[in-house]
């Protein structure tokens, strides 16, 4: 029979467990990251003035882009580890 | 039709440009004062390689290498921002000289802009300010205007070539007083 709240315990301690931790500030720093690449993309490509801030903006995507493959390759990695 | 004409078919173009208005200059600072900044970027990739020549051993094992890794990598996404966040201000910091008007453009952060512009035949004085051995050597300084109001003054800062920068307004505020004289005549 279910118990919610024992349900709701165990989710907690999955949570709190080192897997439920490194999850979460993982997906926070990712959310972070492509927030403020968000404004970097928008400021060099709406204020921008010539051909320049355009092509650094697609070198900064493609970069941002390819460290997040990676970072989510080792972080898939130290899960499994764990 | 090329799909990545958007990035080079916008040369000079910028907001606010008036139909007759005619770009002379396009000033950002020198790249010289970047170096810097940069430099301590550059610096900060070798901290995850310290880290592992210091602690490498304790980190083997402890079995924590690939969090390590994990810890690294996120910490170079950061650099990469802080490149370009970096490069972002310092592109988006421009002096646009026309045969009308002055705009200097300044980022000072994601949500700090500030846009003044100086009509050319209000110019009354240019000078130039070269301080120090780097700028003297590097060949970069100040361009101040002073215009007609007492306490105005616009100011380029570290701008490459400021003895051009200044001929070159100078230039142009002699022929819009010319044109402005013989109208009056």
């Amino acid at each position: 029979m279910n118990n919610p709240t024992l349900d709701l315990l165990s989710q907690a301690s999955t949570f709190t467990s080192g897997t439920g931790v490194v999850t979460f500030v993982f997906t926070l720093a990712m959310l972070i990251y492509w927030t403020g690449a968000f404004f970097i993309l928008y400021h060099l490509i709406r204020f921008g003035v010539s051909g320049q801030p355009k092509k650094l903006a697609i070198i900064f995507l493609g970069g941002s882009i390819l460290l997040s493959l990676i970072t989510t390759l080792f972080y898939v990695q130290a899960v499994l580890a764990a | 039709m090329d799909l990545f004409s958007f990035i080079t078919k916008t040369s000079y173009t910028f907001e606010g440009k008036k139909d007759d208005e005619t770009v002379l200059l396009f000033l950002h600072r020198h790249w010289f004062t970047l170096v810097g900044r940069i430099t301590y970027i550059f610096l900060g990739g070798f901290i995850p390689l310290a880290v592992l020549v210091v602690f490498g051993p304790m980190i083997l094992s402890n079995n924590l290498l690939s969090l390590f890794i994990l810890i690294s990598s996120c910490y170079y996404m950061a650099l990469w921002f802080f490149l370009f966040y970096t490069l972002t201000m310092y592109t988006l910091e421009t002096w646009i000289v026309t045969d009308k008007r002055i705009i200097n453009s300044r980022q000072c952060g994601f949500f700090d802009r500030r846009i003044s512009e100086l009509s050319l035949h209000n110019i009354q004085d240019i000078s130039v300010r070269i301080e120090g051995a780097i700028p003297t050597m590097m060949g970069y300084g100040d361009l101040e205007v002073q215009t007609a109001a007492a306490e105005l003054r616009f100011m380029c800062r570290e701008i490459p070539n400021p003895q051009d920068v200044k001929d070159e307004i100078t230039k142009h505020v002699t022929i819009i007083r010319e044109v402005h004289e013989r109208r009056q005549n």
